[in-house]
């Protein structure tokens, strides 16, 4: 399987523009989809889930066109909106096996299907109860459990991992790198560890663009020698904080520990700064920063 | 201090309800059903129907008799306008605005002020437009072109503003009580209004609006300036014959005499004792008890309590260990599982009334079963059918429903399809007894209500994104039904309605609503956001 987003503009009212000249080219693995609020993620997500149209612009499956052409992607399609709900009166049983036969699965083997989609999911022991009795993790993993029913060759999911308490995300990550063979995934995160984990490449968005493309080694790479770490009193740190990309900080012995990231045209501190291992998180921080001082990432 | 706080708290909740609701589609719609109204409400001489009878008289279109009708109809405003302000408070609840107001130092009694003023200044704003709207029509119908505007636009202002203000009250009393579901709400309104519309038909003591009072003076002029008069009178839809010749009376006017007025500021004085004893028993959006009264209206829930998180087990499955399901569609299956999700969750109040009307509709004489029984056994099903055009919306699913294989051809279809089964499992016993009379067109006009009534619940949900315009305008044609209107029956049950041929319309009407909803719907998933 392929995609390929060429040129794609989503424009709103008001001449505000979701998505501007995206490219992008996907064959089977898992992308991640990282950037701030507002970067054109979810409208991606939607128009390759053929619930938005571009203004401008190609998006084809295997080369059809899907926005002439919808239902190439439907009925390969697993889609996990950012903001979803269920129907609270069925139990979740009854909710799949309805999405089930929206999505022309029908018969014994789903059934099957779907209870093993529920023990997976941990959610065997509820499975007949109505999901509007639900807590909010377990709506999520119905979610998931939709998305999972006809075993899609093209899954979209935007934010799945919200709502999920810490182990259920360590679940989910499983899940999806057990998810194997001829397909794509496709998700996006504010968790950067959610996707550094299980992603095979990762593309930050910013602004309705795409700014890198990369595998997370390659991202890696671009915070090579380009991360420290710092000790400095409360006065020095909030001044600091305003000329460097920090990424972190905690308190330590009544100062704060910091780590930063240089942004290109950086020079090193004044201080004595440790050098340290960079991580997707930091090259993420990085990139973005070098977006909104207008400049390029690359040294 | 606390007064500057009070009172511009009770400002801004006024206000940001006000803008909310004066920018909704709902209060366009409001407005153009009140247009209407007024339009149809002043009939032009000769047509076939009345809204004030006066027995072998009519009333000369001058200011007085015209803006006295328009006055008079205040109950049929009453039936719309309660719905344009009746979901204030429940919306705070469903946005989450609620719970932040609760946080905050305003009382349920300020925040129920703030509200009252809100629907009040809507309905202020809707009776405006009215009184415009009756100056136009004293110019289209009026018989004399001498306008005074006294006669025309107090009638108006001594009944209309008193009405909404009672409206407003009203609404915003079923409103707080969060534990009442706003469709049940919806329906003891509309039985609270036959009531009160009732009480005109028999000169009730308790006259809300202010009708009989009016009715009884015209009454008393017509009586003294008309010795021929036949007698009888009163205000409804009443369809006539269009060639009959009325004897005209010409009206200066009402006298509004102080125990009128005063009886007027009494009621208005009552609604507002209504807002109060709203506040004291006003939870202030705690969801916990909203949750359990929530739970109460479906038998399903109240079976089950909120689950927790449960860590007691840990799955061994591998997702690669699962089966594949088998890629068959049938819509057998899609239907039924529509089927399903329109039943399932309904109050247990709803399965009681189904039942007991449907026996009703088995055991009782085929006039009554077929005049009373089926159209309210049919609109028992209001707040289920007005739900399904706007489902995916509300429930927030449309992203993932709308984005699977063929959503036109299969999910809607098969919502209809459900629909229209619900519809007619439920009428099989008149059906049947109608058939047996030899009543063919009745069995047509049955099967063609049974179409009609979820095809535009459907297309008025898709393009509304909720469910009020089909509840409205329903019960709007439910009430024309057990009042005889032929215009209004999709039974084939009232006399006259046959020679009209309201089931061809009817069929007619339908196959539009379809049209609509496919291209609404398909329109719609294409643009989610």
């Amino acid at each position: 399987m392929e995609i390929s987003v060429k040129e794609l503009s989503k424009k709103y009212k008001g001449n505000k523009f979701g998505l501007k000249n995206f490219n992008l080219e996907l064959n089977n693995g898992i992308l991640g989809l990282i950037g701030p609020n507002g970067a054109g993620k979810s409208t991606l997500m939607r128009i390759l889930a053929t619930i938005s149209q571009p203004s401008e612009g190609h998006v084809s499956l295997n080369g059809i066109d899907i926005v002439k052409f919808p239902d190439t992607v439907r009925k390969v399609l697993g889609y996990l909106p950012q903001d979803f709900g269920v129907y609270p009166n069925l139990t979740a049983i009854e909710f799949l096996q309805y999405i089930a036969a929206i999505k022309g699965f029908t018969g014994r083997s789903v059934r099957i299907r779907i209870e093993g989609l529920l023990e997976e999911l941990n959610l065997i022991s509820v499975r007949n109860s109505p999901i509007g009795t639900y807590s909010g993790g377990m709506k999520q993993r119905i979610g998931i459990a939709q998305v999972l029913i006809g075993d899609p060759r093209l899954l979209i999911l935007d934010e799945p991992t919200v709502g999920l308490d810490p182990e259920e995300r360590v679940r989910f990550r499983n899940m999806l790198t057990d998810l194997s063979g001829e397909r794509i995934v496709i998700l996006s995160s504010h968790i950067v560890s959610d996707i550094e984990t299980i992603a095979n490449d990762i593309a930050i968005v910013y602004q309705g663009r795409v700014l890198e493309h990369q595998s997370p080694d390659a991202l890696l790479k671009t915070v090579e020698k380009q991360v420290y770490e710092t000790t400095l009193t409360i006065d020095e740190f909030d001044s600091f904080r305003t000329k460097y990309t920090v990424s972190n900080s905690m308190r330590k012995n009544g100062g704060w520990l910091v780590r930063f990231v240089l942004n290109s045209g950086d020079s090193l501190p004044d201080i004595q700064v440790q050098p340290s291992k960079g991580t997707i998180e930091d090259a993420y921080l990085r990139i973005i920063a070098s977006a909104k001082n207008g400049g390029s990432h690359e040294d | 201090m606390k007064t500057n706080y009070t009172i511009s708290s009770i400002y801004h909740i006024a206000k940001a309800d006000f803008l909310e609701r004066v920018r909704s589609y709902y209060f366009l719609i409001a407005l153009g059903l009140c247009i209407f109204m007024i339009y149809s409400f002043v009939p032009p001489i000769g047509a076939g129907y009345r809204i004030i009878f006066l027995g072998n008289y009519r009333g000369f279109y001058n200011s007085a008799w015209i803006g006295g009708m328009v006055a008079m109809c205040i109950p049929f405003f009453a039936l719309v306008n309660f719905y344009v302000v009746n979901y204030s408070v429940k919306r705070d609840i469903e946005t989450g605005v609620g719970q932040i107001i609760a946080t905050t130092r305003i009382s349920g009694l300020q925040y129920l002020t703030g509200k009252f003023i809100s629907n009040f200044t809507v309905l202020l704003l809707i009776t405006f437009l009215i009184a415009i709207m009756t100056i136009i029509m004293f110019y289209i119908r009026g018989e004399t072109s001498h306008l005074e505007p006294g006669k025309l636009l107090l009638p108006l202002f001594i009944f209309l503003v008193p009405g909404m203000f009672i409206i407003s009250a009203l609404a915003l009393f079923f409103d707080s009580i969060t534990n009442m579901n706003k469709g049940l709400a919806n329906i003891i309104y509309f039985f609270l209004w036959i009531i009160m519309i009732s009480s005109i038909m028999f000169s009730h003591p308790i006259d809300i609006f202010g009708i009989n009072a009016g009715m009884n003076e015209l009454k008393q002029s017509i009586s003294e300036l008309c010795s021929d008069w036949s007698g009888g009178y009163g205000v409804g839809i009443g369809v006539g014959n269009p060639h009959a010749v009325y004897k005209v009376f010409t009206w200066e006017g009402m006298n509004f005499t102080v125990p009128l007025i005063l009886s007027r500021v009494l009621w208005m004085g009552a609604a507002f004792g209504l807002v109060l004893l709203a506040s004291l028993r006003f939870n202030r959006f705690d969801t916990s008890r909203i949750k359990i009264s929530e739970s109460v209206n479906s038998w399903i829930s109240k079976m089950n309590p909120v689950i927790p998180n449960d860590y007691s087990t840990s799955s061994k499955i591998r997702y690669s260990d699962l089966p594949v399901a088998k890629a068959e569609f049938n819509y057998f299956s899609l239907v039924a599982a529509e089927l399903r999700l329109i039943l399932k969750g309904n109050a247990t109040l709803w399965m009681l009334i189904t039942s007991v009307l449907f026996i009703v509709s088995i055991f009782t004489s085929l006039d009554f079963a077929h005049k009373i029984a089926l159209p309210l056994l049919w609109f028992f099903q209001v707040l289920i059918l007005s739900k399904l055009g706007s489902r995916e919306v509300n429930n927030r699913c449309q992203e993932y429903i709308f984005s699977v294989a063929l959503p036109l051809r299969r999910q809607l279809s098969a919502t209809m399809v459900a629909a229209v089964l619900l519809m007619i499992t439920l009428a099989v016993p008149v059906t049947v007894r109608v058939f047996l009379t030899g009543n063919l067109y009745g069995v047509y006009a049955i099967a063609t209500g049974a179409l009609f009534i979820p095809a535009f619940a459907i297309a008025s949900g898709i393009l509304t994104g909720g469910s009020k315009l089909f509840e409205v305008i329903f019960t709007i044609i439910v009430y024309g039904i057990l009042n005889s209107v032929p215009l209004f029956d999709f039974i084939g049950a009232i006399k006259g309605s046959r020679e009209l041929g309201i089931a061809h319309y009817l069929m007619v009407i339908t196959f539009v609503f379809v049209i609509i909803a496919f291209l609404a719907r398909k329109r719609q998933t294409r643009n989610v956001l």
